[in-house]
């Protein structure tokens, strides 16, 4: 994320006034539009007035960031923005445009144009942190079994050293699952 | 439940205690959570989304919380109490104002907890503390996110994480804020430079009521920007230590104005009161500069007869929502800033009538 884009989120001179009136200006919007910043300052009732408010939404600065982000994604092909999900039938442009994804299969379908995104929101690509139980305890229950799997070669092959540490291993683990 | 009960009490958020609470008015931490195998809210059909809400507010009803949870459908809502429910900070403003369909809300009696269903995301659950309260806040939800996966299936991805509409909320879906007052930066003009430390290790600094508001009267919200890469502990660590930093730099701005510059202080403090006590037109956004400087007075004691809940109740009562909703009828703009200062004047009478 650049400097420029998180300086949206900034809070301006508090002293900027309207550019319709003479008012103190409460709303500082920047549109981005063909890579061109342009900022406009505005008071309450002029922006009520003037319909100059982005829907009112109070995720206006997020999308502006999506938006400013989206439109410098480079080597956009025209033929897979027109690919569309299976389930939910969102193509890639209609994300581009709206900025919102259609349904959780959306991540998959559009995985490699959304990877480069993510980096660039979030530096990562990769979840670090919480999981739902359920799929905890599945992986879990996955690593023992490859483990026995292993244990199990281990000992066909005669390399009982390294049965031994995987039997170790597989026991710590039950212990430590009995404990919870 | 009706909201008008409501209208005398302030919610936990607002009570004014907690850690650090002279400078920390409040900690919130939100989830964004979806089911799995459902389009997300901006694209499901009226059914799936009427599927989606049936399910979520049975869930809710079942949780085995210990304060009872109200659900409220926005449909029973006019466009008056949603902007009430927003202004206690228990809805968004995209759920007040945009979304169409079956959407709701549940919170409990101390309106610490709130759960949307049917917003940006299908589930937007969020935990509100007095003060500086992160790790509390975060075992709170993190509890209710784990009873309510008991029930449902969320949307889930081995490499993102929980999968959410905006790929700016994926990964933990977690959003952390802090809300603080810091009127000494603002006066001795170091605010500034303490966002640009900010935006360095990527928080986001807003307004009051959240994405797109200004900030005024030295009210700023200090939240995390990234939710993919770093896990809810990690995240909430970078905003733990920056908060402390900015404490530090506020308490120090504060004790320099008291040293140097008592005499400006004590007069910008007592002119903020008295303007709050006289004057007959009143806007919300210049209430808020004003009690923000009779805030600051009073928690450095500059000022005697008024309290930080009696702030935070006016605060929130001069809200134009409520403040409607006290007079009793709908008031355009310039009606609004008559009453907000008829109001302004008798409760300030009536706390602090040697003052008058």
């Amino acid at each position: 994320m650049s400097k420029e884009s998180l300086s949206k989120f900034g809070v301006r001179p508090l002293a900027m006034k309207c550019q319709f009136c003479s008012n103190p200006a409460t709303m500082h919007l920047t549109t981005i539009i063909n890579r061109k910043k342009r900022e406009t300052h505005v008071c309450d009732a002029c922006a009520e007035e003037r319909n100059i408010l982005p829907g009112k939404s109070s995720e206006m600065p997020i999308n502006a960031l999506l938006q400013f982000v989206l439109g410098s994604n480079p080597g956009i092909e025209k033929e897979s923005d027109e690919t569309a999900c299976p389930e939910c039938g969102l193509k890639y442009a209609q994300f581009r445009s709206e900025g919102r994804l259609g349904c959780p299969h959306d991540y998959e379908v559009f995985k490699e144009r959304l990877e480069p995104l993510l980096l660039k929101i979030h530096r990562s690509q990769n979840h670090v942190g919480k999981v739902p139980a359920s799929l905890h305890s599945a992986r879990q229950a996955q690593e023992m079994q490859n483990f026995r799997n292993q244990l199990l070669e281990a000992v066909t092959r005669e390399n009982y050293e390294e049965a031994a540490r995987l039997r170790d291993l597989i026991r710590s683990k039950e212990q430590l699952d009995e404990t919870r | 439940m009706k909201l008008d009960s409501m209208l005398p009490q302030l919610g936990e958020w607002l009570r004014g205690t907690g850690p650090e609470s002279d400078i920390v008015i409040s900690t919130r931490i939100r989830l964004a959570r979806n089911l799995a195998d459902m389009p997300f809210t901006n694209r499901a059909a009226g059914i799936q989304k009427a599927e989606v809400e049936s399910k979520l507010r049975e869930t809710i009803a079942k949780l085995n919380w210990h304060s009872p949870l109200h659900y409220i459908g926005m449909q029973d809502l006019n466009a008056l109490n949603r902007q009430f429910l927003v202004e206690r900070q228990l809805i968004s403003r995209e759920m007040a104002n945009v979304l169409e369909g079956p959407r709701g809300v549940a919170f409990d009696d101390t309106e610490s907890v709130s759960l949307m269903v049917n917003e940006e995301d299908q589930l937007r659950m969020q935990v509100m503390r007095s003060g500086f309260a992160l790790d509390q806040a975060w075992e709170t939800i993190d509890r209710i996110d784990d009873m309510i996966e008991q029930k449902v299936q969320y949307a889930f991805h081995d490499q993102f994480g929980y999968l959410t509409a905006c790929p700016t909320n994926v990964g933990t879906g977690m959003r952390a804020s802090v809300m603080l007052h810091l009127p000494g930066l603002g006066l001795t003009k170091q605010i500034e430079k303490a966002f640009k430390a900010m935006q360095k290790i990527n928080l986001v600094v807003r307004g009051l009521y959240g994405e797109g508001s200004r900030a005024s009267g030295d009210f700023f919200q200090i939240s995390n920007q990234m939710t993919l890469g770093k896990s809810e502990p990690e995240a909430l660590n970078d905003i733990r230590s920056l908060i402390h930093d900015t404490l530090k730099y506020e308490r120090f701005a504060r004790s320099t104005l008291l040293r140097e510059n008592k005499q400006a202080l004590q007069d910008r403090v007592a002119r903020a009161l008295g303007t709050l006590q006289s004057a007959t037109m009143m806007t919300s956004e210049e209430t808020m500069e004003l009690l923000s400087a009779v805030r600051l007075g009073v928690h450095m004691h500059l000022i005697e007869d008024l309290t930080a809940p009696l702030i935070n109740e006016l605060f929130l009562q001069t809200q134009p929502a409520h403040l409607q909703k006290i007079i009793g009828e709908a008031l355009d703009g310039e009606a609004r800033n008559a009453a907000r200062a008829r109001y302004l004047r008798q409760r300030l009478r009536e706390i602090s009538p040697q003052a008058n």
